[in-house]
């Protein structure tokens, strides 16, 4: 068998379809930063802060001066266009994932009156009404309510979205003006035809909608654009394929135009790429295929095209999350496998048949728990409907080294697990406690923008943030999960199973960061590991995060809306800086794994014995977040009959209810070498944890993370 | 007393001992020593102890426990005597470093299948199953006939892997049970044959033809050296042996490589052939190059290129 070198799987992958050479050019162009030397810092004197309104008006309003001040740039051979160009202010301590609106707070005490952070959080605008009815006719109806509105807050909101939406409708415009103006100087005819196409396209989308596929992506992106200036960050972009349908040209002859404008958009993505490189911000996670509200299957044109030109592109940005289920187009699914096999890590899979079940048994109506889509990282969300992301995140290890703190040293297993398991179930109480509480004392920072183009914000009048949403149901998850399960088990076997040392020396050895005490270590490394298929692991894993699971569903935000269970773990690395020596044989400061990914180093039958591990948790329980991130040696995998046995790899992990997978096919040996020649490794992506980045983008200590995940792949 | 059979690993994942996803059962024992065998530890029937003196973090239990003084601390470094050792186990029963560790065990067949079962998901959905290798599986005939006959009745599809240097009645017994056999062909050369793997290849030979004859599906498989056994007169041979056979589904190369050192040290055993130490791992170019020259010769050579 030969196998490739990196390189040359790309080369193949970019060989499958042409990409054209506009592409390309836009492609190098994007990577080596042409467009930044459009960005300037934001004004500091911009401010709406005493404008004669309310609150949700100024800070529509300041997205309006965001979107009438900021440099319109057009670069060349461009067909969508649209860059962030407004930066921090001179001097602002504004962090890259703030929003950089002017102030619109009249002062400190108007400001404190309201939660924030809400922009912080992750966000999936409504595309689909505003395909539906436009930038104009969002502003439209916004404006028509008021006359049947009789609360003044009401009103103050639904202005707030015509004036939101007025102003995307402003920066379209700039931008149709800048094509037109460009259109002028341009000597090359062709070029001139299409920045005119450009304008005429941007003066259409300014309140209208889509007539076509390239009015829908330039749409799309203005949304996003404009969404990311009011929130800041964590914007991703709902079940494009299902949005762009209805646009793709059934003519072959003008397929290939639209393979096209479709690597544009697919390159615009990574406007901003640079801004957040090593930071975890997702961009641009994309939902594709899986069951439509009807049941079924969404698998289109537009979703093979969006895989195609990710993988030719091999561009950091956008991601993907390919959702799929038992009746899946079998050619399409072995289609994702291979171009995750070939080094393809922006592609996540979901599986439907855990999400909608388990969505479906939390409440919502089947039509949609069908129609989920990612909400940032890896957590899902209903589109135009809901806003699942964040109640609470419950930290199992710290819980865990408190339950251990305070256990009696002579304390019997049962009763020192389920001690552990109520200081859980208090947790979640308190914080759940807490959440209703918040909510009903302080509003949060209104967010016109984005409420605007949701079900039902224009309808109630009210803010996505603050009761417009249909579903105001939260999610909730439990962090931290491996490392408490191993710690559990270990504890178990050494100091109860085997008596090979106490309680009390093993909480001393934790103390003193196993210095004094590798033996015992070692004792606690080699007892039972979550993702080995070995129940002395898993089913205390089983019963831990079930019977939290359901603590959490059993409470409910009040007779409407309730909470939603599932698992997360991001940045593991930073987050295990924090924690201490935990009794799994884990040193201070040693990285965690991702969400319900084995331990470093720990996973020591295989794959299949992971996914076995994985899969005895109840999926009904999984209702909104959950992941299990792997490593593969591209050797194992290597030719047309390692791609098979890959597909039934993953077509088995879903039969066995998975919830999600995300992989790296990569070796140590590539990850190395890009350290030491990271100018011949800029196409490498990997994934990180919910988002993927370029390889030599990212810190030492997450790139030594990722090799140690390497060194120990199956 | 259920039947026991000695057993070396149970490796899961396996993608290179038959089709789809397979968990691989290793037996202990083989009547050959090949030159380059890199599964040594499964060559004799007994137990072996794993040393890997780099993990190890100097706690003295094998010290201690050691009735034999086998473990000794020569400057500074851990050092085990394998002449004193008589693999009792008693230092690797509390080695939490994993330098110490017996490998081999005594498994009934009910064990060996409900540890092979766990993976029926993924056989499912890959055409997979169960593969019987080692050592040479068939030393153990009873054992491997009754964790057959068991598999089988799951339903599940199962391989044996086979260096054919056992008496034919053991083929007689397993064909009903075997869905698919890997069968090795070492060498054509009967004396060379004999020099690289201790016995001439005779009833090997005779057993695969009368193999053939049963309407067994058989997979050939050519174990290449460098050096050793990369011939043109091996490669004729091996083309004229497999034109008599029409229905063989094919001929694999397997490639050499250097995985069997380091395992010779870290199980004490005999590294007596120094040649072997200079042979590298053979480039994809010149396996390329071994599949293109059987290929020329006539020969269905399923290695993917």
């Amino acid at each position: 068998m030969i196998i490739y070198t990196l390189h040359e799987e790309i080369a193949l992958i970019r060989n499958r379809l042409q990409t054209s050479e506009r592409a390309e050019h836009l492609r190098q162009r994007m990577n080596s930063g042409e467009h930044w030397r459009h960005r300037v810092p934001r004004p500091a004197e911009l401010s709406t802060a005493q404008m004669d309104c309310s609150l949700p008006e100024r800070k529509a309003h300041a997205l309006r001066l965001m979107c009438e001040q900021m440099p319109v740039a057009i670069g060349p051979e461009e067909l969508i266009v649209g860059m962030r160009t407004f930066m921090p202010p001179e001097n602002s301590s504004a962090a890259v994932w703030a929003s950089i609106l002017p102030d619109y707070y009249r002062d400190e005490a108007e400001s404190a009156l309201y939660t924030h952070g809400h922009a912080a959080t992750h966000n999936v605008p409504a595309f689909s009404n505003v395909f539906r009815h436009g930038l104009g006719g969002l502003a439209g109806r916004a404006r028509a309510r008021p006359a049947d509105e009789p609360d003044p807050a009401k009103q103050n909101n639904l202005a707030s979205f015509a004036i939101a939406c007025e102003a995307v409708g402003a920066l379209s415009r700039r931008y149709a003006q800048a094509a037109s103006g460009q259109a002028k100087d341009t000597a090359d005819n062709a070029r001139r035809a299409e920045l005119e196409a450009v304008a005429d396209i941007c003066r259409h989308i300014a309140t209208k909608p889509p007539r076509h596929l390239h009015d829908a992506l330039q749409l799309h992106w203005f949304v996003w654009l404009a969404t990311i200036l009011e929130v800041g960050c964590l914007v991703t972009s709902g079940r494009l394929d299902q949005l762009l349908a209805p646009f793709w040209p059934a003519d072959p002859a003008e397929q290939q135009w639209a393979h096209e404008l479709l690597d544009c958009y697919v390159i615009k993505c990574n406007d901003q790429t640079d801004y957040w490189a090593g930071t975890s911000l997702v961009n641009n996670n994309i939902m594709l295929s899986g069951l439509r509200p009807d049941g079924a299957d969404g698998t289109n044109d537009v979703t093979w095209a969006i895989l195609d030109s990710m993988a030719r592109l091999m561009m950091p940005d956008p991601q993907a999350a390919v959702r799929l289920h038992k009746n899946s187009p079998p050619e399409f699914i072995h289609y994702v496998a291979r171009l995750l096999r070939d080094g393809v890590s922006q592609i996540s899979v979901y599986n439907d048949d855990v999400f909608v079940p388990s969505l479906a048994g939390a409440g919502f109506p089947i039509v949609d728990a069908r129609d989920y889509a990612l909400d940032a990282c890896q957590d899902v969300n209903i589109a135009d409907k809901s806003e699942f992301y964040l109640a609470a995140n419950i930290p199992l290890t710290q819980t865990f080294l408190k339950a251990l703190e305070a256990s009696p040293d002579d304390v019997d297993w049962e009763t020192f697990f389920r001690s552990y398991q109520a200081l859980v179930a208090e947790e979640i109480d308190r914080h759940l406690t807490d959440y209703c509480a918040n909510i009903k004392g302080k509003p949060s920072e209104p967010c016109p923008f984005l409420s605007a183009p949701m079900d039902d914000c224009i309808a109630t009048g009210l803010d996505v943030a603050n009761g417009g949403l249909r579903y105001r149901d939260k999610g909730v998850f439990l962090a931290e999960p491996v490392c408490a399960i191993n710690s559990l088990a270990a504890i178990r076997c050494v100091v109860y199973e085997n008596r090979d040392a106490t309680l009390a020396e093993v909480k001393a050895a934790c103390k003193a960061n196993y210095v004094g005490y590798e033996h015992l270590r070692r004792k606690l490394q080699a007892a039972p590991k979550w993702g080995n298929d070995d129940d002395a692991a898993d089913l205390i894993g089983k019963e831990l995060l079930d019977t939290a699971a359901r603590e959490i569903i059993r409470h409910r935000i009040d007779e409407e809306a309730g909470f939603l269970a599932g698992v997360h773990q991001p940045h593991h690395v930073a987050c295990g800086r924090q924690l201490p020596a935990t009794p799994d044989g884990r040193r201070d400061g040693d990285p965690l794994s991702v969400t319900l990914a084995p331990t470093n180093g720990t996973a020591l039958r295989g794959p299949t014995a992971v996914m076995r591990s994985v899969t005895k948790l109840d999926p009904m329980l999984c209702q909104w977040n959950s992941s299990l991130t792997m490593t593969f040696d591209p050797v194992f995998l290597a030719g047309e009959a390692g791609l098979e046995k890959f597909a039934a790899l993953i077509r088995a992990y879903l039969a066995m209810g998975g919830p999600q997978l995300q992989v790296n096919c990569i070796s140590a040996d590539t990850l190395r070498a890009a350290q030491r020649d990271p100018a011949s490794y800029e196409d490498l992506i990997v994934r990180v944890w919910g988002y993927c980045d370029r390889f030599t983008s990212l810190s030492p200590e997450y790139q030594k993370e990722l090799i140690d995940r390497t060194a120990h792949a199956v | 007393m259920s039947l026991t059979g000695r057993l070396f690993d149970i490796q899961r994942f396996s993608v290179h001992d038959g089709p789809g996803i397979r968990t691989t059962v290793f037996f202990k024992g083989c009547p050959l020593r090949c030159l380059w065998c890199h599964n040594p530890e499964g060559i004799r029937m007994g137990d072996e102890l794993s040393f890997l003196p780099d993990k190890c973090i100097g706690c003295g239990w094998c010290f201690s426990v050691c009735e034999n003084h086998a473990h000794q601390m020569i400057d500074g470094q851990h050092v085990l005597d394998r002449d004193k050792c008589t693999i009792c186990g008693r230092c690797a029963e509390k080695c939490h470093a994993a330098a110490l560790e017996i490998v081999g065990r005594t498994a009934t067949v009910e064990e060996t299948l409900a540890e092979v079962l766990r993976d029926r998901p993924f056989y499912e959905t890959s055409g997979g199953g169960m593969t019987l290798s080692g050592g040479e599986p068939l030393m153990q005939i009873d054992f491997a006939v009754a964790l057959l006959q068991a598999a089988k009745g799951e339903g599940l599809h199962c391989a044996v892997e086979t260096c054919g240097q056992v008496a034919w009645k053991c083929f007689e017994r397993i064909v009903p049970y075997v869905d698919l056999f890997l069968f090795d062909i070492k060498e054509t050369d009967t004396v060379r044959h004999e020099q690289y793997t201790g016995a001439g290849n005779e009833q090997i030979l005779d057993n695969f033809r009368r193999l053939y004859d049963t309407g067994a599906d058989i997979l050939l498989r050519l174990p290449i050296v460098p050096g050793l056994n990369d011939r043109d007169e091996h490669f004729r041979a091996a083309a004229e042996l497999v034109a008599q056979l029409p229905d063989l589904l094919g001929v694999e190369i397997m490639p050499y490589h250097r995985l069997g050192l380091s395992k010779r040290q870290r199980f004490g055993l005999p590294e007596d052939d120094q040649c072997l130490l200079e042979v590298d791992t053979p480039e994809p170019d010149t396996v390329a190059m071994w599949v293109r020259k059987l290929r020329g010769l006539g020969v269905n050579v399923i290695n993917e290129l």
